[in-house]
């Protein structure tokens, strides 16, 4: 099973719960099987179907170029993080 | 508008001559008139340096000198410092030590630069610091600048 | 994707950069620089007031002036959509954009602009700003976060309500946002020693020599062509089609030179109101800034206010650490709040945190971003802490960061695993560089001494990147790219192309493309260009090979197979070689020239770049002034394509970090106005305020990129903040959690018992 780290916003919908167990295969089923167990818990990061700008995904150490369409393995750990910026 | 005066200066060793209104800076004319760009506006105030030109041989803001004075006066700007295709051994070492990067403030260093070695050819880093800190730099931190100036102020002593 | 062992023959090296003589010379043409016949100047009418109502404005009698050729207002701008979308460098409201351009029923800091005029001159242009009426009820105004969070605190929107709590009610907190992990309680209770104190930063701005400018031009059928010093110009083309809601095929964004910008040119002032008044009047429009404008109303970073718990365990590791960053987001939501959350703890591997930030309006100009935006303000404060907790635990300050490092495989704060990292290696360095060991002078009379140390790190933007690379039939080649060159990057970029084909630097042609002559590229910044512009141009030259090699089996009249490119030239498996030259000389008859491109979203190819900053600080007791003797910059570069570039970066890092720690800030008087917007007044380091700093780089390879290249662009203003509050701390005994350390408050804090 792949794991899910919530964020902190999250965790409250999850009643304080650090992470999920998912299954795949994608990324976006990853977070669908979030939302059914907990629903609302996915509500601010998506806008539409897409996620909300400002986000992304890593997928252990490793942003990912297609965040919702990424395949997960069995020891995937992923993590929705922040988009950097700069100046 | 006003009536413009009729203005003969040197710039850059050449005899020139611009009509201005009482009211424009050396700044504006050099830039504007003459076509010399390489004087730039940072704030106005002469507080960046990188308006910098020798005005009668020392170092001075130009956006804090009336475009009239220069009647009669000798001015220097960066695009007389090198001799044709031959740069000024401080162009040069600006280059080599990478002593710019975005380059908005290197014709106010270079000019701040050969204004100290005109006057002091052997100055240490004390005295290059002192010179050069009417010149404000946001990019480098003045190290390579500095170092510029030293092998360059080397250079000269030795030709 | 593997780091290559290889030996580098350009990388590494120290050409002199191919722009390098228009730059001495004074011949590079920056944005101001740029003329059209006919062009009229415009100016900026701004408020004088921090907070107030527009009654209204009135602009008969500038629009009645011979030579006034067009005047506008809020009004003059379309509606645009009131939401946060990716936009510019990361997110963007475009509401609250076009309301910082001309501001639409309130202004809302001193310097907010309310109209524009164009007209036959710049003087006559300042004299119809002068004719434009404006009636305001004025409002109190809210200056920092404590006043804006304060109950019965006066609102700068009515309806802003916060981000991330739900069913909040209005007030000046736009977001609050949170990370997490662990248990707070059981971390504390296992400490040794627990450190905790608030800090307070002011407002600093970037501080570019260049103001900023911009010099639009429509055609009669509408096609607009901009030039502007900017850090991006398909960043502007995007920002200008939005806030005036044009298609953008039919606007062209050619970047000038730029004379710095250090993120604070990533977004729009003047374009979209010089492409308004040409649009209006039939003529160019040309605009600049003054310096007093750039103060006043451009996008300075934030001044903040933290409060920070620390706790170790008595071997120095950080068991729990509690933070609360409170960011000033000016005008209009948007402060770089989350990046300090981000980078607080960035170094270092934590198991029980909470960084909860508030972005926090007030009635100051709209932060944008300035190098590492957030990071300086939250490291002045962790890197502070942990130097009382080594302090307290008598463990040596260096040695006390190497227990809490992070290296490869640990969980980042913000989330993912960490791949592998330079800090363990730069905290090495720093530890065993003779600055460390060097003898500090004694006190003598007023004047003591003392050294201090700080870390600190960013991570790369990722983002988009195009590159055409095309070979020329000499065997020299044409490299273009979309990333205005601030610090030589577009050399640096030609060295990557002339390394992957056997070619010295001076062989390739770099040049920095308008929007219509190179593909989508994101903006320079985000310490981003070496990377992901390099990695681009890397892939374009692979591009470049594979139709070599493809040439090389046309003019052998063999198969393709076993034909490698290699050191410049094309070898078949017999040994046979062709060079770069030989085969480019033939292009026209094996097929055409030969051209390769490639676009890249780089943001799989991050790989953080830490820092650290050793200075040794004379404090003069009588004064209060703190004079820096000597500074030795850390940074991780990955692998440093032109080393002298990467030093540039760290010193001038290194630097501004130097002023915004002793001297910098923003002065408002309790109405709201800016006292000090002037580079008199807003005191930015000169050459006499800081000493030869040596830069020591450290290659950690990026193991996410081909070439190891890590950013190096912004880290290094991170840390100076903290190294000199650590310094003077042990140079005084006084810890001094306030940004500037400037001598009226050094001297003050000396003098209390505190």
């Amino acid at each position: 099973m792949a794991t899910l780290f919530l964020t902190a916003p999250m965790r409250r919908h999850a009643g304080g719960t650090e992470r999920l167990e998912v299954v795949g295969p994608t990324v976006r089923e990853a977070l669908e099987q979030a939302e059914k167990r907990y629903p609302g818990i996915t509500a601010d990061l998506f806008e539409g179907n897409d996620l909300r700008a400002g986000f992304t995904i890593a997928i252990n150490d490793t942003i990912v170029d297609h965040p919702l369409a990424s395949l997960l393995e069995p020891t995937s750990e992923i993590y929705i993080v922040p988009a950097m910026g700069g100046g | 508008m006003a009536t413009k005066n009729h203005i003969s200066t040197t710039i850059n060793g050449e005899s020139k001559e611009f009509l201005c209104e009482p009211r424009q800076t050396l700044l504006e004319v050099l830039r504007d008139e003459l076509d010399l760009k390489g004087v730039k506006e940072g704030c106005g105030t002469g507080d960046c340096g990188s308006c910098s030109v020798m005005f009668d041989k020392r170092l001075a803001c130009s956006c804090l000198i009336l475009a009239v004075e220069a009647e009669g006066r000798t001015v220097e700007t960066v695009e007389g410092m090198a001799s044709g295709e031959t740069l000024h051994p401080l162009q040069r070492q600006f280059l080599e030590h990478a002593a710019l990067q975005c380059g908005i403030c290197t014709p106010g260093f270079l000019i701040a630069g050969k204004a100290l070695l005109e006057k002091n050819p052997d100055p240490d880093e004390a005295e290059i610091r002192l010179a050069l800190a009417g010149n404000l730099c946001r990019c480098t931190g003045y190290d390579k600048i500095v170092r510029a100036v030293q092998d360059a102020a080397r250079e000269m002593r030795n030709s | 994707m593997k780091t290559s062992e290889r030996e580098f023959k350009v990388i590494g090296t120290r050409p002199v950069r191919h722009d390098g003589i228009d730059k001495v010379t004074g011949r590079a043409l920056y944005g101001a620089d740029h003329s059209l016949p006919g062009m009229l100047h415009g100016r900026v009418l701004r408020s004088p007031h921090a907070h107030a109502r527009i009654l209204s404005i009135d602009t008969s009698r500038a629009q009645a002036m011979p030579g006034v050729h067009a005047v506008i207002t809020g009004d003059d701008l379309p509606s645009v959509p009131d939401r946060t979308e990716a936009l510019g460098e990361g997110t963007t409201n475009a509401n609250d954009l076009s309301n910082n351009l001309l501001a639409k029923g309130k202004v809302l800091y001193d310097g907010h602009a309310l109209a524009a005029v164009a007209a036959t001159s710049a003087h006559l242009a300042e004299e119809a700003l002068d004719k434009i009426e404006v009636q305001y009820e004025v409002l109190p105004p809210v200056m920092d976060v404590r006043a804006a969070v304060a109950e019965g605190a006066p609102l700068l929107h009515e309806t802003l309500r916060t981000a991330g709590v739900p069913e909040s009610k209005p007030s000046n907190i736009a977001k609050v946002i949170e990370f997490a992990r662990g248990d707070l309680d059981e971390g504390f209770a296992a400490a040794s020693v627990i450190v905790e104190r608030e800090f307070t930063t002011a407002m600093v701005h970037q501080g570019y020599i260049e103001p900023h400018n911009a010099l639009a031009k429509v055609d009669a059928d509408g096609q607009i062509t901009l030039w502007c010093s900017t850090q991006g110009s398909f960043d502007i083309r995007s920002l200008c089609a939005k806030v005036l809601q044009i298609p953008l095929s039919r606007l062209k964004v050619i970047p000038a030179e730029i004379g710095g910008g250090f993120g604070g040119k990533t977004t729009v002032y003047l374009e979209p109101l010089a492409i308004r008044m040409s649009q209006i009047s039939g003529r160019p429009v040309h605009m600049v800034m003054s310096r007093n404008e750039v103060l006043r109303a451009t996008g300075p970073t934030s001044g903040s206010v933290i409060r920070l718990k620390m706790g170790a365990n008595a071997h120095g590791k950080i068991v729990a650490a509690d933070a609360l960053l409170d960011y000033e987001a000016g005008a209009f939501p948007g402060s770089p709040v989350l990046m300090g959350a981000v980078v607080i703890f960035a170094p270092y591997a934590l198991e029980n945190f909470r960084i909860v930030g508030r972005d926090i309006v007030v009635n100051r100009p709209r932060t944008a971003a300035y190098r590492a935006p957030g990071g300086t303000n939250a490291a002045f404060a962790s890197e502070t802490l942990l130097d009382e907790l080594a302090e307290k635990l008598a463990i040596d300050p260096i040695e006390i960061r190497r227990r809490n490092a992070t290296c490869e495989g640990v969980q980042a704060p913000w989330g993912p695993r960490m791949q592998k990292v330079g800090y363990e290696e730069l905290l090495d360095a720093a530890q065993s560089h003779p600055h460390y060991s060097a003898e500090l002078p004694p006190p003598n009379g007023p004047l003591v001494y003392g050294r201090g140390f700080a870390g600190g790190g960013w991570g790369n933007a990722g983002l988009q990147s195009s590159a055409i690379l095309s070979v020329n039939n000499d065997g020299t080649a044409t490299l273009v790219t979309g990333s205005p060159d601030i610090g030589g990057s577009r050399t640096s970029c030609a060295m990557i192309a002339a390394e992957e084909l056997g070619l010295e630097a001076a062989d390739v042609r770099p040049s920095v493309a308008d929007t219509d002559t190179i593909g989508y590229t994101d903006v320079t910044g985000g310490s981003r260009v070496t990377m992901a512009t390099g990695l681009a141009v890397f892939e374009a030259a692979q591009d470049v090979k594979r139709q070599l090699r493809e040439r090389a089996a046309r003019m052998w009249e063999c198969p393709e197979e076993g034909i490698v490119f290699e050191d410049g030239d094309a070898i078949r498996p017999n040994g046979e070689r062709l060079s770069l030259a030989a085969i480019a000389g033939k292009a026209g008859r094996t097929g055409g020239p030969v051209i390769g491109r490639a676009t890249v979203n780089a943001n799989r190819a991050n790989g953080p770049s830490f820092a650290g900053f050793l200075v040794d600080v004379e404090v003069d007791t009588e004064t209060g002034k703190v004079g820096i003797l000597r500074g030795t910059v850390f940074q991780d570069a990955g692998r440093a394509i032109h080393p002298a570039y990467v030093e540039g970066q760290m010193q001038g890092g290194s630097v501004q970090g130097i002023g915004w720690g002793l001297g910098e800030e923003y002065i408002y008087s309790n109405e709201g106005k800016l006292e000090n917007a002037s580079l008199l007044d807003y005191r930015i380091p000169t050459a006499l305020d800081v000493p030869l700093i040596e830069a020591v780089i450290i290659e950690c390879p990026n193991p996410a990129h081909p070439l190891g290249i890590r950013g190096v662009g912004e880290a290094s203003i991170v840390p100076p903040p903290a190294a000199i509050a650590n310094a003077v701390a042990a140079a005084t005994g006084k810890r001094l959690p306030v940004l500037p350390l400037s001598p009226p408050r050094v001297h003050a804090a000396l003098q209390t018992g505190d």
